[in-house]
C-alpha cells in the first residue's frame, strides 16, 4: 500500500504514528488488534536517509536491530547472509558505510529492517534521495522481496509512477488538512517492471490520480 | 584464455612499475623533509656564528644539542615530575569533565545554567590561581596537579559537551524504532557519535595542561621542568635552557602524535 500526496499532507506524520515515533492528537493505531504507542517489534522501518550508523561496518549496522532486542534466534546469520546476498552487497559486509554509494546504503538500510523479521515493513520515502536509474532498480528489488515475504509494506511516496508501479492500493492524500482524499485499487499482474508504466490504462490511471491530488 | 594469457604479463608489469614509482616518490619526499631541517638547523647555525651572536642571548643548535646529551640524565627527574603532575592532573579533570559532560547532558535546562560557568572556566587562565594554590598546598607536586585538572577538566567537558548535544536525530528515531530503551541511545549512538569530538577534547585538554603544568612549576618549587626553565635562565645557562624546551617541545608532540594514533584506532569511520 502507498501513501501518496504532495508535501505537507501529512504521509510521514501518519507513517512515523503507526511506527509509534510519534504521539496521535485524537485516534489509535492498532496491530492485530493491540494500540502501538510505543515501536513495535513486528514493525520495521525504513528512512528517506539511509541512517546507517557511521562507526559500525555494514554486517554491525544490518545486525543492529538484533543487537538491540538481545535476538540471538538460532538461524539469523544465515537468514542475514541470505538477505545480503539477495540485495548484491555480499563482499562489502567490512566495509564502513561511507564507503558506499547512496544506492547500496539504501540497500542496507532495506536489510536491517528486514533482519528482525517484521510482519509489517514502513518506508518513507525510501528512494528518493536516489538517481532514477538506482531508483528503478530498488523498486523491481522492492517488488521481488514483498512477493517472496508477503510481508506488509506501507510506502510513503510523493512519486505517483513509483506507488502505481509497487502497490496494490494508493491512499491519495491531501495538505492542510492533512486529510485521506481518495483510495485508488491497483489490480495490474505482478511482476510488474518499468515498461507497465508505458501502457494506455496506467496512463489513464496515472491521469485519474494526479487530478484526484490537483483538485 | 589467450586474451588473458597476454593480458596478466601486462598488467603485473604495470602495477611494478606503478608501485616503484610510488616508492620513488616517497623517498624524494623523506629527502626533502630532511634536506629542508637541515637547512633550517645548519643556516640557524650559521646566521647565529657569522653575526656574532653571543651564546646567552641565542645558542646555536650546536651547543643546545650538546647541553641536552650532557644535561639529559640530570634533567630526568624533572621530566618525570611534569610527566607525573600532567598525567595524574589530566587524568582527574578528564574523568571529572567527561562525567559531568554525560550528567549535564541528560538535564538541558542543567546544562543551560552550568555552561556559563564552565565557558568561564575554559575562558580563565587557571595559571593565574596557581599562587593561591601554591599558598594553601605548598610548593609540591599537588597545587600543580590541581592547576592540570583545573586547566584540561572545563576544555575536556566544553568539548564532549557539544559532541553529545550534536547528535543526529534521524540516527536517534532509527534506534527507538527498533525499540532501544533510553540507555541504549546513550551507549550505542551518543558515546560513539560523540568520540570525535571528546577526542578534540582530551587534545586540547592535555595541551592546555602540559601549559599550565610548566608555567605551575615556573611559580616555584625544587622538580618540574619548569622549574629548571627558571633555574637555568637566571643563570644565563641559554644552551640549557633551550635543551629543557625542546624536551618540552617533544613531550607536546608525542601527546599530538599519540592522540593522532587513537583516533585512527577509534574513529577510523569520521576520516
Amino acid at each position: 500500500m502507498s501513501l501518496l500526496g504532495p508535501s505537507g499532507c501529512g504521509k510521514s506524520t501518519l507513517l512515523w504514528a503507526i511506527a509509534g515515533l510519534k504521539a496521535l492528537d485524537s485516534g489509535t493505531v492498532s496491530l492485530d488488534g493491540d494500540p502501538i504507542l510505543k515501536p513495535h517489534p513486528a514493525i520495521a522501518c525504513i528512512f528517506q536517509e539511509p541512517t546507517l550508523l557511521p562507526w559500525r561496518t555494514v554486517a554491525e549496522n544490518i545486525a543492529f536491530p538484533l543487537e538491540l532486542r538481545r535476538d540471538q534466534r538460532d538461524g539469523s546469520k544465515e537468514r542475514i547472509a541470505r538477505l545480503i546476498k539477495r540485495v548484491g552487497l555480499e563482499g562489502f559486509e567490512r566495509h564502513f558505510p561511507k564507503a558506499l554509494s547512496g544506492g547500496m546504503q539504501q540497500r542496507a538500510s532495506i536489510v536491517r529492517a528486514l533482519a528482525a523479521e517484521p510482519s509489517v515493513l514502513l518506508m518513507d520515502e525510501p528512494f528518493s534521495a536516489l538517481d532514477p536509474f538506482t531508483r528503478e532498480d530498488m523498486n523491481l528489488l522492492l517488488q521481488d522481496i514483498w512477493i517472496e515475504t508477503g510481508k506488509t509494506m506501507i510506502l510513503v511516496t510523493h512519486n505517483i509512477e513509483e506507488a502505481v508501479l509497487l502497490s496494490d492500493r494508493i491512499v491519495v492524500m491531501t495538505p492542510r488538512p492533512g486529510r485521506v482524499r481518495k483510495v485508488v485499487e491497483i489490480n495490474l499482474p505482478r511482476p510488474r517492471t518499468a515498461e507497465v508504466l508505458t501502457t494506455p490504462e496506467v496512463f489513464t490511471l496515472i491521469a485519474g490520480i494526479r487530478r484526484a491530488i490537483a483538485y | 584464455m589467450a586474451d588473458s594469457v597476454i593480458e596478466a604479463p601486462e598488467i603485473s608489469g604495470f602495477s611494478a612499475v606503478g608501485a616503484s614509482v610510488l616508492r620513488r616518490r616517497a623517498l624524494n619526499e623523506v629527502f626533502i623533509i630532511i634536506a629542508v631541517a637541515v637547512m633550517l638547523i645548519g643556516g640557524l647555525e650559521l646566521g647565529l656564528r657569522l653575526a656574532h651572536v653571543p651564546p646567552y642571548i641565542f645558542p646555536p643548535p650546536s651547543a643546545i644539542t650538546a647541553a641536552l646529551v650532557h644535561g639529559f640524565w640530570p634533567l630526568l627527574p624533572h621530566i618525570a615530575t611534569t610527566l607525573f603532575e600532567l598525567i595524574s592532573g589530566f587524568i582527574i579533570g578528564a574523568s571529572i569533565g567527561f562525567s559531568l559532560a554525560i550528567i549535564v547532558t541528560q538535564f538541558p535546562f542543567v546544562e543551560k545554567i552550568v555552561t556559563p560557568y564552565i565557558v568561564l572556566l575554559v575562558t580563565t587562565p587557571m595559571i593565574a590561581l596557581v599562587p593561591l594554590l601554591i599558598l594553601r598546598l605548598g610548593f609540591g607536586p599537588e597545587p600543580r596537579i590541581v592547576a592540570v585538572a583545573l586547566a584540561a577538566g572545563p576544555m575536556v567537558m566544553l568539548n564532549s559537551v557539544t559532541g553529545f548535544r550534536r547528535t543526529d536525530e534521524m540516527r536517534i528515531s532509527l534506534a527507538r524504532s527498533f525499540g532501544a530503551t533510553p540507555l541504549q541511545v546513550f551507549l550505542k549512538i551518543r558515546i560513539p557519535q560523540s568520540l570525535p569530538m571528546v577526542l578534540a577534547g582530551l587534545t586540547v585538554g592535555s595541551i592546555f595542561g602540559l601549559l599550565t603544568a610548566v608555567a605551575a612549576e615556573m611559580a616555584g618549587g625544587q622538580s618540574g621542568i619548569g622549574t629548571r626553565l627558571v633555574y637555568h635562565s637566571s643563570m644565563l645557562e641559554m644552551p640549557e635552557f633551550f635543551a629543557a624546551i625542546v624536551v618540552l617541545a617533544a613531550i607536546g608532540v608525542a601527546i599530538h602524535l599519540f592522540y593522532g594514533w587513537l583516533g585512527r584506532k577509534l574513529v577510523l569511520w569520521s576520516a
